[in-house]
């Protein structure tokens, strides 16, 4: 009799455990794009996963074109359009398909964990640009999503083998029952705020809101930095023609919350230094007049229109770079017209006019 | 050890494997080995506590039913609540009353300087001295004669799956099943397995899933609206009885693999329509403990209608002090105190009687309202049970009761709607004994299919998260 019990116990747990793993197996499959993760790393990750696919499905479709890999926080994938930017190389005739890597609360650390793991696992782009947001190197920065690591080389990317997802499809199925990581998710895979111009109810119920908090306190980070210079010692490595462009920064300032706007010059200042030193290309769309406040969704983020504003002078730079020009636009040494221009947007921010 | 973590899914099976190849005795002596291991795990220096618990009521259980005197006989039980609660005291209750009389003292203007104690609070404490107590009390009242093995009364105490968070059982049901020689049943291996499932699934896909957004209602209530109040009220409502019914089907599933039943602690609490239905139904084994060893000594409803009440209301502030060293529990306990006695009153006024089987009412268009009403009592005494402090519950009120600012956290709000129809689906099933009905007729690979998706999503959420219950507190 006990001898029954055992089995039945055995064989009722058995048949349960393998229809509860079948069905995780087929979910880590359908689900597009879903990366093997954890709750932690799933930002990351998914942005990884995206990048592979998208790669993939381009060589699917047969198209002899190289790799264009944009890097960077939200600003670069609110104010990159990929596809409106593969229409615009198609006109001109330059052989490229472009991926928009950069997602919301990313900053160099998280780009250069990303990066390595694409680098590791068979990625060839053929140029990669980094597109700077002026809270990019703040170490007190309350929008990175930090991932609290000091060494990030156990952060790695696995490929959809069974036997992995079998490993760590749990793992990656939790960041699909967690309300914020469900969010990043979805917010990513339909490009929210940059292709959808006008959110409906239920996009904004699965997007969330437009809701950016803003930094209050900044000190430049030089571990930042140094992720910054790494992303690039990779392409060098690997001969990797890198670029940099700084994001334009909405022109007037709205309140006193947007204070941190006036630490912009630094971070520009220590980026441009390195382009310098290194003869990166650097693109600066940061400059008075180029956008007005109406392309823009908030102090940091192009709207869908001005999205495809900077996408098309990005494709003239991208162009001039293919032809071997090194275009510098060296707008900020922190000059006194620069500390003027502080004071001035204090001045203007603290009174608001 | 907790229920949902890698030890103890290591731990159940070898247990489990042992048991069924050793003879009666030698799996009684596994078990109890096994729980004091699994107490152990938490922090073995809290065995000693237990084991000196264990040995005062068991002493004192046999010298109650040897004393030839009535006297004697008190004297020996009153030894055995007074050390019982005397552990309380200390590990549980003594900086608590220490500051209490110290802050009172100071607001009457005498600086007193008190020295507290840095002592931990040993895990499942309220549980097994109520058990152990209460099995002294069953022995004077001449209602249970004492065991005369100590393992088994040992066993009675620590036996694994109650241990930590309850049920609190009683040896009249308990005891027999572990001094006799246990058939299991293959019924109880396929409703045990199906109970754990469904215990995982409230504990891990409800409660856990749903906790960060109510911990963000508490401390960040400041950014929220009255929407989103309200909404998170509800919430943790939903969470504090996933958390702890889940617990509990998971001891209940848990003991019938070992072929030992133990009895329903919750009984669809938030599908009641009154607030004193609702009393029957939750922690059922807390709530019939507190009116069989401190109503009814209190006199119960013997002593005429404003004693009934008095006791009543007693009865409720001693229950919520059993939850914790904390005022915000007692005012708790007091709050369902005057529920109570407002619902007694009302039944007292209009003449109508309470309905002793509540699942047996019939339903009318009326009766979603009734349990919409009870629901939200619960819950709305439950802010004062999560907050750490009255003014954190003070402002978690009134801003929530200023109306203002609807849910502003729509995102989340909406994500967490599938958990809270998985939750209420799992107490249908329950209350209409749908939930019985499949697991006892439907063949086994319709079965093997709706746990196996139950089970499937347990792995899933708590593959990356894994919270503590919240009773292992208490």
């Amino acid at each position: 009799m006990r001898k029954e019990i055992a089995i039945s116990l055995i064989k009722y747990v058995l048949l349960v455990t393998i229809t509860a793993y079948t069905l995780i197996v087929i979910a880590v499959y359908l689900i597009p794009h879903l990366p093997l993760s954890n709750k932690r790393t799933f930002h990351i990750m998914l942005r990884t996963q995206m990048t592979f696919d998208h790669e993939m499905e381009v060589a699917k479709g047969g198209e002899a074109r190289s790799h264009l890999l944009f890097l960077g926080s939200s600003v670069v994938e609110r104010g990159v359009s990929d596809t409106f930017l593969d229409t615009l190389f198609n006109c001109k005739h330059i052989p490229y398909f472009t991926t928009n890597s950069a997602a919301g609360g990313f900053f160099s650390k998280a780009n250069l964990i990303m990066f390595r793991n694409l680098l590791e696992h068979g990625l060839k782009p053929k140029r990669v640009i980094y597109g700077i947001f002026l809270q990019e190197l703040n170490s007190r920065s309350i929008v990175h999503n930090n991932i609290n690591d000091k060494d990030t080389s156990e952060i790695t990317f696995k490929k959809k083998t069974l036997w992995n997802v079998l490993q760590y499809g749990t793992a990656s199925l939790s960041s699909m029952l967690d309300a914020p990581n469900f969010h990043i998710y979805l917010f990513a895979i339909n490009n929210a705020f940059r292709d959808i111009r006008d959110p409906d109810f239920f996009q904004r119920l699965s997007f969330g809101e437009n809701m950016f908090e803003r930094d209050s306190s900044y000190i430049l980070s030089p571990e930042y930095l140094n992720d910054l210079k790494d992303i690039y010692r990779l392409c060098k490595e690997r001969n990797i023609p890198f670029a940099f462009f700084n994001a334009p920064v909405r022109p007037k300032v709205g309140s006193i919350a947007d204070l941190p706007y006036l630490h912009k010059f630094e971070a520009y200042h220590a980026v441009e230094q390195f382009a310098l030193d290194e003869n990166i290309p650097i693109w600066n769309f940061d400059r008075s007049g180029l956008f007005d406040n109406g392309e823009f969704l908030d102090t940091y983020h192009l709207s869908s229109d001005g999205a495809h504003k900077m996408t098309a002078m990005l494709a003239e730079k991208i162009a001039t770079w293919q032809n071997g020009h090194i275009e510098q636009d060296i707008t900020t040494p922190l000059s006194d017209s620069n500390r003027i221009e502080i004071k001035d947007s204090f001045v203007r921010t603290v009174f608001n006019f | 050890m907790i229920f949902n973590s890698l030890a103890f899914a290591i731990f159940l099976p070898i247990v489990l494997a042992l048991y069924y190849v050793l003879p009666f005795k030698g799996q009684n002596r596994m078990l109890l080995a096994a729980s004091l291991f699994f107490y152990a795990w938490w922090d073995w220096r809290f065995l000693g506590l237990l084991a000196l618990t264990i040995l005062i009521d068991f002493y004192a259980s046999h010298a109650v039913y040897r004393a030839q005197t009535h006297k004697r006989k008190k004297q020996w039980m009153l030894i055995s609540v007074i050390s019982n609660i005397t552990v309380l005291v200390i590990f549980k209750y003594s900086n608590f009353f220490v500051q209490s009389f110290s802050e009172a003292l100071s607001k009457l203007g005498f600086v007193v300087h008190t020295p507290t104690l840095t002592l931990v609070l040993p895990i499942g404490i309220s549980f097994y001295t109520f058990m152990s107590m209460a099995y002294v009390i069953d022995v004077y009242r001449g209602e249970l004669t004492p065991t005369r093995h100590l393992f088994d009364f040992a066993l009675f105490v620590c036996y694994f799956p109650h241990l930590v968070a309850g049920p609190i059982l009683r040896a009249p049901q308990l005891l027999p099943q572990l001094t006799h020689e246990r058939r299991i049943k293959l019924e109880q291996i396929r409703d045990g397995i199906s109970m754990i499932i469904i215990g995982y699934v409230r504990k891990v896909v409800i409660a856990d899933i749903i906790a960060p957004l109510v911990s963000e209602a508490f401390s960040h209530m400041d950014t929220m609206g009255s929407g989103d109040l309200i909404l998170r009220m509800y919430l943790f409502a939903i969470q504090l009885y996933g958390d702890f019914a889940g617990y509990s089907d998971i001891a209940r599933g848990v003991s019938k693999l070992f072929g030992i039943e133990l009895n329903l602690n919750f009984a669809t609490p938030y599908l009641s329509q009154n607030i004193t239905e609702f009393w029957r139904r939750w922690h059922i084994s807390l709530s019939s403990w507190l009116r069989d060893y401190v109503y009814i000594p209190l006199g119960g409803n013997r002593k005429g209608k404003f004693r009934t009440y008095l006791n009543n209301f007693l009865t409720m502030l001693i229950g919520g002090l059993w939850h914790g060293a904390n005022w915000t529990y007692v005012v708790w306990g007091a709050l369902n105190g005057i529920y109570l006695g407002i619902h007694k009153a009302y039944l007292d006024i209009t003449g109508k009687p309470q309905k002793q089987t509540p699942e047996l009412q019939k339903w009318t268009f009326i009766t979603p309202f009734k349990i919409l009403f009870t629901f939200t009592l619960a819950a709305f005494a439950f802010i004062i049970f999560r907050s750490p402090n009255f003014s954190s519950a003070w402002m978690y009120v009134t801003k929530m009761l200023s109306f203002q600012g609807g849910i502003t956290f729509i995102g989340s709000s909406v994500f967490i709607i599938p958990f809270v129809i998985l939750a209420f689906l799992l107490d249908v099933s329950q209350y209409t004994r749908l939930g019985e009905k499949f697991v006892t007729r439907a063949p086994l690979w319709q079965r093997a299919i709706i746990f196996g998706i139950l089970f499937g999503l347990v792995l899933t959420a708590g593959a990356d998260n894994s919270q503590p219950f919240i009773y292992y507190q208490f």
